[in-house]
C-alpha cells in the first residue's frame, strides 16, 4: 500500500513539475514575443532627444492601444472571428459614405483621456468631436490634432490600410507627429529637426522621379455632384496622358502622406472639387514628410514662411519640390 | 530447349526478373501519377470525376510552390525599402521575378512531371503575345493539366515597396480551373480554393460581401498603362462614382480578387487581364459565393481578358452601369 501511495505522490509531483516548467516556459516566450513587437516600435534615441520627449511616449502609447482596436475588428471582418465582436455602429456624418464607427469615438476617447490626464492645459481638436461643427481653429496654447481613425472605409470593410494619427502642435504649427497602421505593421514618428522614423529607421527622401516613372496617388473623397466628379476624372486623365507609372487610391489621406515620405508614392494630391482633407488629416503626416524631405503645400504656395495651411482644402505632398511643381500645373488647371 | 525459343534461355529469364524488378514498379508509379489523356476528345474527363486524393495534392503543392515564392519575395523587399532600395529595385525585380517562377514551376513539376506549365516570364510583354499563349497551350494536347501562374503580381508595387504583391498559382484540367491559390507573404494571408470546396483563407472559410445595393459597394479597378484600358477606366470612374461607396486602386490584381472573395472589396473589375492574373482568383471569388464574369456577362474561362469578380447581388447592376452607361463592353 505504501508502495502505491509512493508511486502516486512521485506520479503527482513529476506532473505539477512538469506543469509549472510549461507554464513558465510558456510566459516567458510570450515575454519574449511580446518585446519583440514592442522593440520595432521603440521610439528613437533621436527622437527622444527632442523637446518633445514626453509628447512621443504618451502618443506611442495610446496609437497602440488605438491600432489595436482598429486591428481587432479590422482582421476579423469576414472571418468567423467577427461574429462574436460587437457591431461597428456605424452613424453617417455628411453623407452616406462619410460615416464613423464605435471604434472612431473610443479610439478618440481613449487618445483624449491620455492627454487630458498628462497634460491637463493642452488644447484637443479631434474628428470625432469636431464632427460635422466647425473646426476650432489653432490657437498658441500646445494643441493636439487627433484622427482616431483615418480609413474609416476601409476599416469597416476589413481593408487593412488604416491607421491612426495624432499630432501635436506649438504655436500653431505641427511639430510632432504620429501615425500607427497596425495592419501594415507601420508606426511612422517624426519631430520637427529631429528627422522622420519608419518602425526605429530613419527615413530620408533622395531621389528626384519624373512624372513619366512617378506613381500618383489621389483621393476622390466624398462629392458626387457630376461636376466635381468630372473635374476629379479630369485631372487623373491628365496625368495619364501625361505618362505616369500607375495611379493608387487607397482610402487613407494620412497613410498617403507616410507612403509618399518613404518613396512608396511618388506623390498624392486632394482638392480638385473641394474634396480636400482636415486638419486632422494633413498634421501628423506633414511634420512626417517634411521630415523625411518631401515638399507638402497646397494647390496655392505655402505662404512666405512656407507654413503649409491645414485648414486649406486642398493638399499636394510630393517626394520632391520639382515634381510637385510639375502636378501644381496639371491640377490648377482643371 | 528448342532454338530460338524466347522463353527458355537464359537471358530471356534475365530479362524477364529485370522487367519484374526494375520496370513493373516504374510503370506502375507512371499511371498512378500522370492522369492519361484522352485521345477522344468527345469523352474528355471532366473535373468533377477527379480524385479528392488528387486534388488535394495538386492543392498542396499550389500552397507550396506559393509560399516559396512569398518567401523570397519577402526576403527582398524588407525594411531596405525606406533608405537605400530605391536605386536598386527595378533591378532587383528583374531577378526575383523570374527566380519565383522558377521556384514555383520546380516545385510542381518535382510532384507533377508531366504537367504543363504557363507562367508570366515565359510570355513576352503584351496583351497579343499573352492571348496567343494561353490558347495555344489549351489547344495542345500534351497533356490534360495546365498550371497558370503569375510569380509576383504587382510588380509596380513591389518595385516602390508597397506590400500589395504575391504570388497567384493557379491548377487548371483540360481548361477548366480545379485548384487556385494566392498567398500574401505580407500579411502572411493564405488564399485557397478547390472547384466545389468553398474558399478559404488561411484555412478558415471566407465569402464574399452582402452588400445588395450599389451604394454600398466598394469598386476596385485597375490602373492600366495602355491608351484603350486607360479611356476605358476614366468613363466608368466618372459612372461609378456617384453610385458606388468609394473606389479603389490597389495594383495588384491577385490582391484585389483575393479580398472580393473576403468581402473587402465589393467589387472589381478591369477591362484587360492576362490568364495568370485572374485564374486563380477567379476559382477563389467563385467559390467564395462570388460572381464571376467578362464584361459581356459570360462565364470565366482562361481565355478571357475583360473580368468583374464582384458579390453576386449587386454583379448585375454594376456590369449594367458599366455597359450601358460608360460604354464598355
Amino acid at each position: 500500500m505504501k508502495h502505491q501511495t509512493d508511486s502516486n505522490a512521485l506520479l503527482l509531483g513529476a506532473v505539477a513539475g512538469a506543469a509549472t516548467v510549461g507554464a513558465t516556459c510558456m510566459w516567458a516566450y510570450q515575454k519574449w514575443t511580446k518585446n519583440k513587437q514592442e522593440n520595432s516600435f521603440n521610439i528613437p534615441s533621436q527622437l527622444l532627444n527632442s523637446p518633445y520627449k514626453e509628447q512621443f511616449q504618451l502618443a506611442v502609447k495610446v496609437a497602440i492601444l488605438a491600432g489595436n482596436n482598429i486591428a481587432l475588428y479590422g482582421n476579423a471582418k469576414g472571418t468567423q472571428a467577427e461574429a462574436s465582436n460587437d457591431d461597428l455602429g456605424i452613424e453617417t456624418k455628411a453623407s452616406a459614405a462619410d460615416f464613423c464607427t464605435k471604434i472612431d469615438v473610443l479610439n478618440e476617447e481613449i487618445v483624449t483621456a491620455a492627454i487630458q490626464t498628462t497634460f491637463p492645459d493642452h488644447a484637443i481638436i479631434g474628428e470625432e468631436s469636431t464632427g460635422t461643427g466647425t473646426i476650432p481653429p489653432l490657437t498658441d496654447k500646445p494643441t493636439w490634432i487627433i484622427d482616431p481613425i483615418d480609413g474609416t472605409t476601409n476599416f469597416a470593410s476589413g481593408l487593412p490600410l488604416a491607421c491612426v494619427s495624432i499630432a501635436f502642435c506649438v504655436n500653431k504649427r505641427p511639430v510632432m507627429g504620429c501615425v500607427f497602421a497596425p495592419m501594415t505593421n507601420e508606426l511612422y514618428l517624426a519631430a520637427k529637426g529631429f528627422g522622420a522614423y519608419r518602425n526605429g529607421v530613419r527615413i530620408t527622401q533622395r531621389q528626384h522621379v519624373d512624372l513619366q516613372q512617378a506613381v500618383v496617388a489621389f483621393e476622390f473623397g466624398y462629392p458626387r455632384n457630376k461636376q466635381a466628379v468630372d473635374n476629379m476624372v479630369a485631372a487623373v486623365a491628365q496625368f495619364m496622358e501625361r505618362g505616369c507609372r500607375a495611379t493608387r487610391q487607397i482610402g487613407s489621406g494620412v497613410l498617403d502622406l507616410c507612403w509618399v515620405a518613404t518613396g512608396r508614392f511618388s506623390l498624392i494630391y486632394s482638392g480638385i472639387a473641394g474634396e480636400g482633407w482636415k486638419p486632422w488629416d494633413y498634421a501628423a503626416g506633414l511634420v512626417i514628410a517634411q521630415e523625411a524631405g518631401c515638399a507638402m503645400e497646397n494647390f496655392q504656395p505655402n505662404n512666405s514662411d512656407g507654413v503649409f495651411d491645414l485648414y486649406g482644402d486642398s493638399i499636394i505632398c510630393a517626394i520632391s519640390k520639382e515634381l510637385l511643381e510639375e502636378c501644381r500645373q496639371i491640377v490648377t488647371k482643371i | 530447349m528448342r532454338q530460338g525459343s524466347f522463353v527458355s534461355t537464359r537471358w530471356s529469364v534475365f530479362a524477364q526478373v529485370l522487367a519484374l524488378v526494375f520496370i513493373f514498379p516504374l510503370a506502375r508509379a507512371f499511371v498512378a501519377t500522370t492522369p492519361r489523356p484522352s485521345k477522344n476528345r468527345a469523352r474528355l474527363a471532366m473535373a468533377s470525376q477527379l480524385d479528392d486524393a488528387l486534388l488535394d495534392q495538386v492543392l498542396d503543392v499550389a500552397i507550396d510552390a506559393s509560399k516559396k515564392a512569398g518567401e523570397i519575395i519577402i526576403g527582398n523587399a524588407g525594411p531596405t525599402e525606406v533608405t537605400e532600395r530605391k536605386a536598386n529595385s527595378r533591378d532587383l525585380l528583374t531577378l526575383i521575378d523570374p527566380l519565383c517562377e522558377k521556384t514555383i514551376k520546380e516545385t510542381v513539376l518535382a510532384s507533377f512531371p508531366d504537367h504543363d506549365f504557363l507562367g508570366e516570364e515565359d510570355v513576352p510583354p503584351g496583351k497579343e503575345a499573352s492571348a496567343a499563349a494561353i490558347a495555344s497551350k489549351l489547344e495542345s494536347a500534351s497533356n490534360s493539366w495546365l498550371w497558370v501562374v503569375d510569380p509576383i503580381d504587382g510588380t509596380t508595387n513591389f518595385v516602390h515597396g508597397m506590400p500589395l504583391n504575391c504570388p497567384s498559382v493557379a491548377a487548371s484540367f483540360n481548361g477548366e480551373v480545379v485548384v487556385g491559390v494566392i498567398f500574401d507573404p505580407y500579411r502572411d494571408e493564405l488564399f485557397t480554393a478547390v472547384k466545389g470546396r468553398g474558399a478559404q483563407m488561411n484555412g478558415e472559410p471566407i465569402s464574399v460581401g452582402k452588400q445588395d445595393c450599389i451604394g454600398d459597394a466598394i469598386v476596385a479597378m485597375g490602373s492600366p498603362p495602355g491608351e484603350e484600358s486607360m479611356q476605358m477606366s476614366m468613363k466608368a470612374v466618372q459612372v461609378l462614382m456617384p453610385k458606388v461607396r468609394t473606389l479603389r486602386m490597389i495594383g495588384s490584381a491577385a490582391i484585389m480578387l483575393a479580398w472580393v472573395a473576403n468581402g473587402r472589396l465589393t467589387c472589381y473589375w478591369e477591362y484587360d487581364l492576362s490568364s495568370w492574373d485572374i485564374a486563380a482568383g477567379a476559382l477563389i471569388i467563385q467559390e467564395a459565393g462570388g460572381k464571376f464574369t467578362d464584361l459581356a456577362g459570360n462565364d470565366f474561362s482562361l481565355q478571357t481578358r475583360k473580368i468583374i469578380g464582384c458579390a453576386p447581388a449587386v454583379h448585375d447592376e454594376i456590369l449594367r452601369v458599366l455597359r450601358e452607361e460608360a460604354g464598355i463592353v
